[in-house]
């Protein structure tokens, strides 16, 4: 008999362990998300979102407005956090004098190729693919006809566009045309450059500043197909970084754990006094 | 008698006073949806096959429509009342609940939820007088319960009605098998109850006579299913696999992975929440089988398990397990704070206030401005919070689940006493004790 209840008490102390480390090993889990496209539908609106190893980016979130994509780069260590690099806004971008988030109905879908907006106002057809490569991220805009397109390009804020800071000069600011166009911007004490280059050439470009500085590039671009890269110069590949993962969840499942492990073992350390007073 | 009367008219009027104002929009929006569509002859699976169809082919992703899908017994309790609603506003009746801005119209609104409420406030009464039948203390925390009254009166969820199922099958298991088996089936229009069939059919089962009758009960309840199986296979089955492939959510101990957000990812830890899910009842229900523990704890023992490690577990599911476990009297009654404080930070409290919100413009701007200072006071750290609640309640519950298996401890009387055997040398785990007749 004793020994058939000591086995019990083991056997219930082992799937107390086992649902300890079941616990704090589900709590890694964020750790092992998969890079790539994912999306999900709060309140059946879709979301999407790309997790890369240099590159995140966010469309439709409904932390972050739904007229994007909204692109970042993961930066530090050990932990990599989000740093915002630029923005799409369909708000300020124009086909043909028509509002892209106002006047069109868009649909986003995941392809083979990465995230594909249609765009649809009845007559025209104008599609946005989103996909990354290795040289970064590449917004495709496709029309089946020629178009005028406006296209806005936030962040807040650029250190310099094309070389300048535009300080003192006023408004529109013209940048010269060209099909690679160079930008600054600083997070915190760091200070970061890209590219991005287009795959035909503008009609026009133009940066817009507010009263704390550069925060809007405008493109102006007549035809039916234009492709958008947008670069880090110098990302860090690295892979030995914890890409934007929460350590809180295990440190929070871990703690749990361990408190109730100690809690039941004391519970059933307390020493039992049989009542001697009955024999 | 008296004590039990007065806890159900207590219990009865808290919740009668509560449920005209609030709901659950999106909850009580597909009771509505679905009631509709089935006195108007729709096929209402047909309906959630059709919208998940769309939207996965409109975004390319494994999503669901979060429609109805529970099974058809659920419509014949709840279209009649929607039906008496339409009675009594023939015309401009037409609530849209689940839109972004729900449309709701005034007083119409406030007798749709009484009505709509009505069979889980009926419910919850039955459940008072059965409780207060065995033991009055009991039936009146069920009746005071604030969780209970939140799930019944505040959300409109049908939760208490599954435990009301529950608890009439457990009564009448052992002398009324047919009926048992009868109001077992009905419990599943709430499909998680699933996890107590095979205790239900191991227990009769060395009793091809008590057996037959339990399966014919079972039988019974389940013809509209069996009809919508005829019917419409497809649309049907879809819809009973959306409630088996939803993506990991709730308060559970897989909330963790919600903080990645994407439904690629959280099916993927789906594909392994099941098999633990899958393994933990498997083997529990082996284990109160081979040690032939009370019906009443193994029910409560496996429905604790669910809870646990089901990848879907949300805040009124366990106002399913309350009445049955209120009544094997080891309940861990803190269980019941839990969700009602994952509530305030998942769909916020403010949402079940809508209709009152909503009453007005100044009052809707409220809403706005109190929904939105909350979510900014709370956005940042409410994944957290609501980890920190779900693994509370999932460790707590373990341990009320452990104490099922200690061995109750009989009333000594003149006749007995309770002695401790020599195991009280052991370092962990339970004491074991053996009773022994005194010469």
């Amino acid at each position: 008999m004793p020994n058939k209840s000591l086995a019990k008490s083991e056997m219930r102390t082992l799937v107390d362990i086992l649902f300890v480390t079941l616990v704090v090993s589900l709590s890694f889990t964020p750790f092992i998300c998969p890079r790539g496209w994912d999306g999900y539908a709060p309140e059946n609106l879709a979301s999407f979102e790309y997790r890369g190893e240099t590159y995140h980016i966010r469309y439709s979130d409904e932390t972050i407005g739904t007229d994007k994509p909204h692109i970042f780069f993961l930066e530090g260590w050990p932990v990599k956090s989000l740093v915002d690099m630029v923005e799409f806004s369909d708000y300020q971008s124009y086909v043909n004098g028509l509002n892209l988030h106002d006047d069109f109905v868009s649909q986003g879908r995941l392809t083979d190729d990465g995230l594909t907006v249609s765009y649809s106002d009845g007559g025209l057809q104008l599609t946005k693919l989103i996909k990354v490569t290795e040289e970064g991220v590449v917004v495709t805009y496709e029309s089946d006809q020629p178009i005028e397109l406006r296209l806005s390009l936030w962040r807040y804020y650029f250190s310099s566009v094309d070389g300048s800071d535009y300080k003192g000069i006023l408004q529109p600011l013209k940048v010269e045309t060209k099909e690679t166009l160079r930008f600054e911007f600083k997070d915190g004490n760091r200070a970061y450059r890209g590219a991005i280059k287009l795959s035909d050439g503008p009609l026009n470009v133009k940066v817009w500043r507010d009263s704390d500085g550069l925060n809007k590039i405008l493109i102006d671009y007549v035809g039916s197909r234009l492709s958008i890269k947008i670069a880090l110069e110098g990302a860090n590949r690295s892979s030995l970084k914890i890409a934007n993962k929460d350590l809180l969840y295990p440190l929070m499942s871990t703690v749990f754990g361990l408190v109730y492990l100690t809690v039941r073992k004391y519970a059933f350390t307390v020493k039992i006094r049989p009542d001697r007073t009955r024999h | 008698m008296r004590s039990r009367l007065k806890y159900v008219l207590i219990g009865l009027g808290i919740r009668l006073i509560l449920a005209p104002f609030f709901m659950h929009a999106w909850d009580l929006g597909t009771i509505l949806e679905a009631s509709r569509q089935f006195l108007n002859g729709q096929d209402v699976y047909g309906y959630v096959a059709e919208r998940t169809y769309m939207l996965r082919q409109s975004t390319g992703l494994p999503l669901y429509h979060y429609g109805f899908a529970y099974l058809p017994q659920t419509l014949l309790i709840f279209a009649p009342f929607y039906r008496l609603y339409t009675l009594i506003f023939p015309f401009e009746n037409a609530l849209d609940l689940q839109a972004v801005e729900p449309v709701i119209l005034y007083p119409q609104v406030y007798v749709f939820l009484l009505l709509i409420k009505m069979p889980v406030i009926l419910a919850d009464i039955a459940v008072i007088y059965l409780l207060s039948n065995r033991e009055p203390k009991i039936g009146l925390f069920y009746a005071l319960n604030p969780y209970v009254i939140f799930v019944t009166a505040v959300w409109g969820n049908f939760d208490p009605l599954v435990g009301l199922f529950l608890l009439a099958s457990y009564l009448c298991f052992n002398e009324r098998r047919t009926l048992s088996g009868f109001l077992y089936g009905l419990s599943l229009i709430k499909i998680y109850t699933i996890v107590l069939l095979p205790l239900f059919i191991a227990r009769p089962i060395f009793s091809r006579r008590e057996f037959t009758k339990f399966i014919l009960g079972l039988s019974i309840a389940s013809l509209p299913a069996m009809y919508y199986l005829f019917v419409a296979p497809n649309s049907f089955l879809d819809a009973m696999l959306f409630q088996g492939a939803r993506p990991v959510n709730g308060m559970n101990m897989y909330h963790a992975v919600l903080s990645v957000q994407g439904i690629l990812f959280q099916t993927a830890i789906t594909r392994i929440a099941t098999p633990i899910f899958a393994t933990a009842l498997l083997s529990l229900t082996h284990i109160v089988l081979r040690e032939r523990l009370p019906t009443l704890n193994s029910l409560v023992m496996l429905m604790l398990a669910f809870l646990i490690s089901a990848p879907v577990t949300n805040e009124q599911y366990l106002a399913a397990l309350v009445p049955l476990a209120l009544l094997s009297q080891r309940f861990d009654r803190k269980l019941c704070v839990f969700p009602l404080l994952f509530v305030a930070f998942n769909a916020t409290y403010m949402y079940f206030a809508i209709p009152i919100f909503w009453t007005d413009a100044a009052f809707h701007n409220l809403y706005t401005v109190i929904r939105g200072a909350w979510m900014e006071a709370t956005g940042p750290y409410s994944g957290y919070v609501r980890y920190f609640i779900s693994l509370s309640f999932a460790f707590l519950a373990f341990r009320s689940l452990h104490s099922h298996f200690q061995p109750q401890i009989p009333p000594l009387s003149k006749h007995l006493e309770v002695t401790r055997t020599t195991s009280y040398t052991v370092t962990a785990g339970s004491p074991s004790f053996e009773v022994r007749k005194v010469e």
